[in-house]
C-alpha cells in the first residue's frame, strides 16, 4: 500500500505536481524501521518524503536560498522526535505539520528580524530553475513579493491552499488549527492578497482580475 | 475572486514544480543525513550567525552615530484635522464643509486651511514636509521655513514646490483651472506644456486647461437609448462594456457644474491646450482672501466651530469613499449617487471604483476610467486609466484598441509605474490583433528598453 493511501490524501488535487513522487513504503513498517535504529532508516524516510517536504517548502517560503536547510531541519526535527508518533499511520500528516510548522517559524524570524537579512541578496536565486521563462520566473517573485506582505498564519493558509492546492480539511490539519479558524484565516488571506497586489503591483493585481487562465472572469 | 486565486496558485505550482525536478538539493541533504545517522543523531543546523552578527554590530554602530550626529529625532511630520487628534495616515481625504474652512495643522509648524467644501489628501509625509493633494477647491498654505523643508501640493497636474512661504492655491477639476496667489517667499510651478517657473511674493497665476474639450456630467435623458448609446460609444472604442446612465424623469439641476460639451473621448487623448496667465505682482491679496499671518490654532478653529449651525450631512457616496467601500458604494446607492460620485470623486477614488467596479463585473468600469480620463487629463490617475481600458479591451478581445491604449499610456508616461507592462502588452496586442508590422516595431522598443523584461520571450519570437 503505498503512503498516500494509507494517509487517505491522495495528491491529484495539488496543482501541477507530477502523480507519482512518494515512496511506496508503508508509513508503520517505515515508522517501526526508523524506531529500531537501523542505519539505513534516515535515507529511506527522506526516499519516502523527502520531495514532498521541499515542494511544501517551496510553496510556503518561494525560491528561497534556505530552503536546503529547512529541508535538512524538518527531517533532523523528525528523526529525533520520531519515538513521539503516537499513531504511525499518521506519518505523512504528522510530517506535514512539522513542516508547515518549521516554515511558519521562518517566516516569523523574517519578519521579526524584517531589516537584518540572513542572506545577501546576490544569493537569491535569479530565477527558480535555468530553464524557467523570465515571464514565469517574474510572475513567481511578484507573487511572493505580495506574500511577503501578510502574516504568516494567512500567508500559510494562502499558500496550502490555492498554490499546493489542498482541500480546506486538509490544509486546516496541517495547519495544526481548526477548520473554522483555517477558514478565517484564509478569507483574510484572500483580502489581504488581493488589497496587497492591488497597494503594490498593479500589473499583478490587473493580471488577477483578467487573466483569462485563471478563471471565470469576475 | 477564490476561484481566481486558485488559478494563480496553481500556475505559481506548476513553475515552482519546474524547479523541483532538479534533485541536487535533495541530494545534498540526504548525503547530509546519512552522514549524520553514521555518526550522531542529526541535530538541528545552526542559523547563520556570522553575517548576521556581523551586520548587526555594523547596524547598531551607524544607528549610534546617526543618534549622536542627529540634532533631531528622524520621525516624518504628522499632522491633525481640526478637531481630530494627530495622525500620519496617508492619502486619507480631507474635506470642509460647505459652509466654512477646515484648518490642518502639521508638526513642523506648517499649516493649511482647507476653504469651504475643498478636498484634499495628504499623500505623503517625510521627515522635512509633507505632500499635500488637493482634489477640489482652494487651500491656503502656510509652509514654516526650516534647514531643509520639502513641501509640495499637488493640484491636478500641477505641482507647487516650496521651502517656506505662505500661498493660496486652488483647483477647479470641473474647468481643469489652477489659481495661485503667492502671499509670502517663493513658490515653484510644475504643470504641463510649460517649463517649472518660479512665483513670488505678490505673484498670482491662473492657468486652465483645454476647457473646450472638458467633459460633463451626463445630461439628464429623456430619450435615453440613442443619446447613451452613442455617448458611450465615443467613450470606449470598441468592445469594452458599456453603461448607460440613469434615466430621469425629469432634468436634474447642476448648480455646481457649469455647462460644457458632451463628453468626448480623446483618442489618442490631446495634449492639453493651456491658457496661462502669469500676472505681475499685486501689492495685496485682497482682503478677504488673505489668510492669516499665523496658522489659525486648532484649539480656536474648533471652538468656534460650536457655535456654527451643525454642517449638512455628507452625500452617502462621499462617506463610502472616506471609509473605503467601493463595492458598497456601487452594489447599495442607487445611479444616481453612483453617478455623483463618478462626477465629483478624486481621481484616486475612481481608480479604486474602477477596480471594484471590475470586480464585481459592474459594466460601469469602463465608464468610470474614461471619466477619469476626461475629468482628470494629463495626470497619473488618468495615464493609469488609459492603461487599465487597454487591460479591458485587451481581455474582451478588442486588441487593436487596447493597443491604441497601451499605445497612449506609453506616450504618456514612459517610465510610469506600468510603462515596462504597457509596452510589453503592447506587443502582445498588435500580434494578436495581427499586425505584424506594428507588433514587429513595439517588439523591438520593448527588447531596446527591457531585454530582460517579462515579455522578451515574446517579443524575441514577434522578431523571428
Amino acid at each position: 500500500m503505498s503512503v498516500s493511501d494509507a494517509m487517505g490524501w491522495l495528491d491529484e488535487k495539488a496543482a501541477g505536481q507530477p502523480a507519482v513522487e512518494e515512496s511506496v513504503f508503508d508509513d508503520a513498517a517505515l515508522v517501526e524501521l526508523l524506531r529500531s535504529g537501523d542505519p539505513n532508516a534516515p535515507a529511506r524516510f527522506f526516499d519516502a518524503y523527502g520531495r514532498y517536504v521541499e515542494r511544501l517548502l517551496v510553496r510556503v517560503l518561494g525560491q528561497d536560498p534556505d530552503i536546503e536547510d529547512l529541508l535538512h531541519d524538518v527531517f533532523a526535527e523528525a528523526l529525533g522526535n520520531i519515538d513521539k508518533l503516537r499513531d504511525p499511520a499518521r506519518l505523512k500528516g504528522w510530517l506535514t505539520r512539522m513542516t508547515v510548522f518549521i516554515a511558519r517559524g521562518m517566516i516569523r524570524r523574517r519578519r521579526r528580524q524584517g531589516w537584518l537579512s540572513f542572506v545577501p541578496d546576490e544569493n537569491l536565486p535569479d530565477r527558480p530553475s535555468p530553464s524557467t521563462p523570465p515571464e514565469a520566473s517574474d510572475l513567481l517573485k511578484r507573487v511572493f513579493s505580495v506574500l511577503n506582505r501578510l502574516r504568516p498564519n494567512h500567508r500559510v493558509a494562502f499558500s496550502l491552499r490555492y498554490i499546493e492546492g489542498m482541500t480546506l480539511p486538509e490544509a486546516a490539519d496541517a495547519s495544526g488549527v481548526s477548520l473554522a479558524t483555517f477558514k478565517r484565516w484564509l478569507k483574510a488571506s484572500d483580502q489581504a492578497f488581493v488589497n496587497g497586489a492591488r497597494r503594490t503591483d498593479q500589473a499583478l493585481y490587473e493580471e488577477l482580475l483578467e487573466t483569462p487562465r485563471w478563471g471565470r472572469v469576475p | 475572486m477564490s476561484e481566481r486565486l486558485e488559478g494563480l496558485g496553481a500556475e505559481v505550482a506548476r513553475i515552482q514544480d519546474d524547479a523541483l525536478a532538479d534533485g541536487r538539493r535533495r541530494a545534498a541533504v540526504r548525503r547530509q543525513l546519512v552522514s549524520d545517522a553514521a555518526d550522531a543523531p542529526p541535530e538541528l543546523r545552526p542559523a547563520r550567525w556570522g553575517p548576521a552578527l556581523a551586520w548587526a554590530g555594523a547596524m547598531v554602530a551607524i544607528a549610534l552615530a546617526f543618534v549622536a550626529l542627529w540634532p533631531r529625532a528622524a520621525v516624518p511630520v504628522a499632522y491633525r484635522v481640526e478637531g481630530e487628534a494627530e495622525s500620519r495616515l496617508i492619502d486619507r481625504s480631507v474635506t470642509a464643509t460647505v459652509d466654512r474652512p477646515m484648518s490642518i495643522a502639521f508638526t513642523d509648524g506648517s499649516a493649511v486651511r482647507l476653504g469651504p467644501s475643498a478636498r484634499a489628501r495628504v499623500s505623503q509625509l517625510t521627515v522635512d514636509g509633507a505632500t499635500l493633494r488637493l482634489e477640489h477647491g482652494e487651500a491656503t498654505v502656510s509652509v514654516r521655513h526650516r534647514t531643509a523643508t520639502r513641501w509640495s501640493v499637488e493640484a491636478g497636474p500641477f505641482v507647487v514646490r516650496v521651502t517656506g512661504t505662505r500661498f493660496r492655491v486652488g483647483w477647479r477639476p470641473e474647468q481643469e483651472s489652477f489659481d495661485l496667489a503667492v502671499f509670502e517667499g517663493e513658490v515653484r510651478v510644475d504643470g504641463p506644456d510649460a517649463p517649472e517657473r518660479v512665483l513670488r511674493s505678490g505673484d498670482e497665476m491662473h492657468r486652465t486647461l483645454a476647457p473646450a474639450t472638458l467633459p460633463k456630467p451626463p445630461p439628464p435623458i429623456e430619450d435615453p437609448a440613442p443619446a447613451a448609446r452613442e455617448r458611450i460609444q465615443t467613450v470606449t472604442p470598441s468592445r469594452a462594456p458599456t453603461y448607460e446612465p440613469p434615466v430621469r424623469a425629469s432634468p436634474r439641476p447642476s448648480p455646481s457644474r457649469p455647462s460644457a460639451p458632451p463628453l468626448e473621448l480623446r483618442l489618442p487623448p490631446k495634449e492639453p491646450s493651456a491658457e496661462a496667465e502669469l500676472k505681475p505682482a499685486q501689492n495685496e491679496p485682497a482682503p478677504e482672501a488673505s489668510p492669516p499671518e499665523e496658522p489659525e490654532p486648532i484649539a480656536e478653529a474648533a471652538s468656534s466651530d460650536a457655535a456654527t449651525e451643525a454642517a449638512p450631512p455628507q452625500p452617502a457616496w462621499q462617506t463610502l469613499l472616506v471609509e473605503g467601500k467601493h463595492r458598497e458604494l456601487l452594489t447599495a446607492l442607487g445611479p444616481d449617487q453612483v453617478e455623483q460620485a463618478i462626477w465629483q470623486a478624486g481621481p484616486n477614488d475612481l481608480i479604486d471604483l474602477g477596480a471594484e467596479a471590475r470586480q464585481l463585473g459592474d459594466p460601469r468600469a469602463g465608464y468610470i476610467y474614461s471619466v477619469v480620463r476626461s475629468r482628470f487629463a494629463a495626470t497619473d490617475a488618468a495615464a493609469d486609466a488609459a492603461f487599465l481600458l487597454g487591460r479591458m479591451q485587451f481581455h474582451s478581445g478588442a486588441y487593436q484598441a487596447s493597443a491604441t491604449w497601451f499605445q497612449t499610456y506609453v506616450r504618456e508616461r514612459p517610465r510610469g509605474r506600468f510603462a515596462r507592462e504597457a509596452a510589453g502588452r503592447l506587443v502582445e496586442a498588435y500580434h494578436q490583433a495581427g499586425d505584424q508590422d506594428r507588433a514587429r516595431d513595439a517588439a523591438r522598443q520593448y527588447l531596446s528598453r527591457y531585454p530582460n523584461g517579462p515579455h522578451a520571450t515574446l517579443a524575441a519570437t514577434v522578431l523571428e
